[in-house]
């Protein structure tokens, strides 16, 4: 089994949820996030007064899925948070040993 | 046996008091056969011992997971612990859960000295089986003791009420309550009765039994279904069909008001208890009646409680509800409960609402965290829904949706109390407020609730008599509150395409900054998990992005007709005349630098409250419009002020000292601290805008500060909405020229530091 990671830009959850909804994903773990990537920090004007944006708003997203479809899933999120500008954000995938469903105690890919 | 009775009551269609009745009845049997053959085979005196009921038991009160509070009462301690064992032995054999002590009357007496919670509990104390005046006995000396040291023992159950309320928060406002912990649920009725068997106060006869009975009646279902007391989210459909209710939204808001009532009581409970250590401390200090000091038009502030003042005729006054409000938030004095009952019963609420009134609710909803107690008593008292009609439907309307920490209507009113922390960061902090207050008004009606509220605003705007342009804004506002939260955390807030779709749809930028501290207010008031850094962050780069650039620079202001008539004449003159909502004192003087600061500080020693004024000067001669509002009684004759004006200039009054001692008077509520905003007109000024929080003389001594620079002011614009003010002033230097930018800084920061200073070295 696979935890797959991504680090998107924050409007891009929908056409995650969306994608991962088309590969019979069942379930994925949303948070929010703040982070700079190779475009750092960035200023911005409003009405006249400069500020400094340290940290950009993101979202990370967790899913776990089986070895056999951690690919497509990768593949998916990436075709689907893409925009093609800087910040798009990364993906990665960690091997996990162990899941529990904690309702009805499955474990393994039953538990996905 | 015991299952046997209590199976027959739990398998009984039997509902609400008659199924905790029945099931207290059904284990009361059960105890005294327990009881009688324990002293007949032990040989033990009946009139020896008793058996007793506390707590929830002793007022028959039994659901069906609740413990057994039980007390032995014994005289004869030689054959108690066998009569106890073969008391409790069957009830634990039988898996009741139980809570039991053996006592003789003098430690139970003691215990209940030492710990308040057994105190509360045996004030309930209820005999079972055995020698009833063992219990008789009991309960007398409690309630002696109870009642001997009732002040001090208050004190720690305001603790320990306290302490529960922020363990288990406000009934009517959590998503899933505890009925018996949170604050306004049973265990709120076991405090008000303790408090009313204390005789230090009257509990009010209102109908508080049939709310408590309803919260037994849920709790019942709940029992029944095999769960606690927490009416969680995944049962409230459940519960809702047991007790025969349309739906849990139904059900919840039943609940809610229940639960709002009861904490109504508790509340007006501990004020009565409030009010008497006043008087005894009073009676202590000073002696005599308690002061009557003037805060407002026909209120006073008396005994530590806001209180119509001697002789008001409340009908004939539209503007006294809302002035009491404001008065109560701003000043943090509570209204006197006697002064709820007379607004509820006397005042005539206009369907056409005063400028003052307008000015009074804006006043309340800025107050800050003090405006949500004053709502809330005019709402529990009937007045809040004359005041806004529209409420009602929203009333205790529940959104059974995580995020929320609270029901519709008290979202509202927290709205209000965050956007009242961001009345700094906007140019028209009345009409944040007012949205803020609004921005849901749709909601409970059925359909998208932006759109629905949208559809209720304007006629509420036109009551409240806000102008066209106010109620369009304020229409705007309820309309697109979720629009910058949804583009900002659905869109790609980089996008140009979408910044113009904002634009579209918000043409107006004050109203989109209007929106965005709306929107920060709204997630502050909705709960922690949306309340964050990084959606603030998203929601401030999209507006940043999509209003860019600088603010167009406002010209000084143009001299109005009024102001025409005095431009250029000998001395100072002094005209005025009655407005609808006040007077309009027009001034014209030979300009001189700390004019207008003199002019202002005059007006304020004569207890005028200056809502608006505009000043322009032209060459050598200045013009003053100042709208006017007497704080009490009748506007000065204005040759008077005229008169005053002229020995302030010559230098032979004491305006300083007397405005010192007044502002000096005043409470101030907590309310964020002055900003001032600096814009350069290249060629013509410096504009300052000074936001801040009114008091008496704060224009006199912004002006004053401003002056002190050697600056010249060329013009000001001074609004006020409800308790802030927005004042612009126009700036030259002593040459006439717009300020060097780091003078302008540097002229900023001593406006704040004067306007933070302790009153009275900041007058002196």
């Amino acid at each position: 089994m696979k935890l797959i990671t991504a680090i998107i830009k924050p409007f891009k959850l929908e056409d995650i949820k969306s994608a991962l909804e088309g590969l019979d994903i069942q379930g994925m773990t949303v948070s929010e996030a703040s982070g700079f990537g190779r475009q750092g920090g960035h200023t911005e004007v409003y009405r006249g007064a400069e500020y400094t944006v340290d940290l950009i708003p993101k979202v990370r997203i967790e899913v776990l899925v089986d070895d056999t479809q951690a690919d497509t899933v990768i593949d998916a999120i990436v075709t689907a948070a893409r925009t093609g500008k800087i910040g798009d954000g990364k993906v990665w995938a960690t091997p996990v040993d162990t899941v529990v469903r904690v309702r009805t105690g499955e474990r393994g890919v039953d538990a996905l | 046996m015991v299952n046997a009775q209590r199976e027959a009551v739990r398998r009984s269609d039997l509902t609400g008091p008659e199924r905790r009745a029945a099931l207290s009845r059904a284990t009361d049997e059960w105890l005294i056969e327990l009881f009688d053959s324990a002293t007949t085979r032990l040989d033990i005196d009946p009139l020896s011992a008793c058996l007793a009921a506390a707590g929830s038991f002793g007022r028959r009160e039994l659901s069906e997971r609740s413990d057994l509070d039980l007390v032995l009462l014994h005289t004869d301690g030689r054959s108690i612990d066998a009569l106890a064992e073969a008391v409790w032995y069957p009830i634990w054999d039988a898996r009741v859960p139980m809570d039991h002590s053996v006592r003789t009357p003098a430690q139970t007496r003691l215990m209940a000295q030492k710990d308040l919670r057994v105190a509360l509990g045996v004030m309930d104390l209820r005999t079972i089986a055995g020698n009833d005046e063992l219990v008789a006995t009991t309960r007398g000396s409690i309630l002696a003791d109870w009642r001997a040291q009732a002040l001090r023992r208050s004190l720690e159950l305001r603790e320990l009420v306290a302490t529960r309320r922020e363990r288990a928060g406000e009934l009517a406002q959590r998503i899933e309550p505890d009925l018996k912990d949170s604050y306004g649920g049973i265990r709120e009725a076991t405090v008000i009765r303790a408090l009313a068997s204390s005789w230090l106060v009257d509990i009010p006869h209102v109908t508080w039994d049939q709310s408590l009975s309803l919260l037994l009646d849920v709790r019942d279902v709940l029992h029944r279904q095999g769960l606690g007391n927490r009416l969680v989210l995944q049962s409230q459909d459940d519960v809702a069909e047991a007790m025969g209710l349309p739906d849990a939204d139904s059900l919840l808001r039943s609940v809610y008001l229940a639960a709002r009532q009861i904490a109504y009581v508790s509340d007006q409970a501990w004020l009565r208890l409030d009010r008497l250590e006043r008087r005894s401390t009073a009676r202590r200090i000073v002696g005599g009646a308690p002061r009557r000091t003037p805060v407002a038009n026909g209120l006073v502030v008396s005994d530590g409680e806001l209180q119509i003042a001697r002789d008001v005729d409340v009908s004939s006054d539209p503007g006294l509800v809302l002035r009491a409000a404001a008065a109560s938030a701003q000043h943090h004095y509570p209204l006197a409960e006697a002064t709820v009952t007379r607004l509820s019963a006397e005042a005539d609420f206009p369907n056409q609402w005063t400028p003052e009134m307008l000015g009074s609710f804006v006043s309340l909803l800025g107050a800050g965290p003090g405006t949500t107690d004053v709502i809330e008593g005019l709402d529990q008292a009937g007045i809040w829904v004359r005041i806004i009609p529209e409420w009602e439907i929203i009333r205790s309307a529940p959104q059974r949706d995580p995020v929320h920490t609270f029901t519709v209507d008290r979202h509202l009113v927290m709205t209000a109390v965050h956007a009242s922390q961001y009345t700094r960061d906007v140019r028209r902090p009345d009409l944040l407020l007012i949205g803020a207050l609004l921005h849901d008004i749709g909601k409970a009606r059925g359909g998208d609730h932006c759109v629905v509220g949208a559809e209720l605003a304007p006629a509420m705007c036109v009551r409240m008599g806000l102008s066209a342009h106010d109620a369009d804004v304020i229409t705007a506002l309820v309309r697109w509150h979720l629009l910058l939260p949804e583009t900002a955390f659905r869109h790609d807030i980089a996008d140009p395409s979408i910044w113009r779709a904002v634009r579209e749809k918000v043409p107006d930028p004050e109203t989109r900054e209007l929106l965005l501290y709306l929107a920060l207010a709204d997630q502050k008031a909705t709960g922690p998990s949306v309340a964050t850094e990084w959606r603030e962050q998203l929601l401030r780069q999209l507006v940043a992005h999509v209003t860019g650039g600088a603010a167009e620079e406002e010209p000084i202001p143009e001299p109005s007709i009024d102001q025409r008539g005095v431009l250029g004449v000998e001395g100072v003159v002094v005209h005025s005349r009655p407005e609808a909502d006040g007077v309009l004192v027009t001034v014209g003087a030979p300009d001189r630098v700390g004019l207008l600061s003199i002019v202002a500080g005059v007006l304020a020693a004569h207890r005028m409250e200056i809502r608006s004024a505009r000043v322009v000067t032209v060459g050598d001669s200045a013009a003053q419009d100042w709208h006017v509002r007497p704080f009490f009684g009748d506007a000065p004759n204005p040759g008077l002020i005229a008169e005053d004006i002229r020995r302030v200039l010559e230098g032979s009054s004491h305006l300083e000292e007397w405005l010192a001692r007044r502002v000096a008077s005043e409470r101030h509520s907590d309310t964020p601290p002055p900003r001032v905003i600096v814009s350069h007109a290249p060629d013509t000024h410096t504009r300052l805008e000074v936001r801040a929080h009114d008091e008496p003389g704060l224009l006199h001594r912004i002006a004053r500060i401003i002056s002190e620079h050697g600056l010249v002011i060329r013009g000001a614009i001074v609004t006020t909405a409800g308790s802030e003010v927005v004042d612009s002033f126009f700036v030259v230097d002593s040459c006439g020229h717009p300020l060097e930018p780091l003078q302008a800084d540097f002229l900023a920061d001593a406006i704040i530091s004067g306007l933070m200073a302790p009153p009275a070295s900041a007058s002196a």
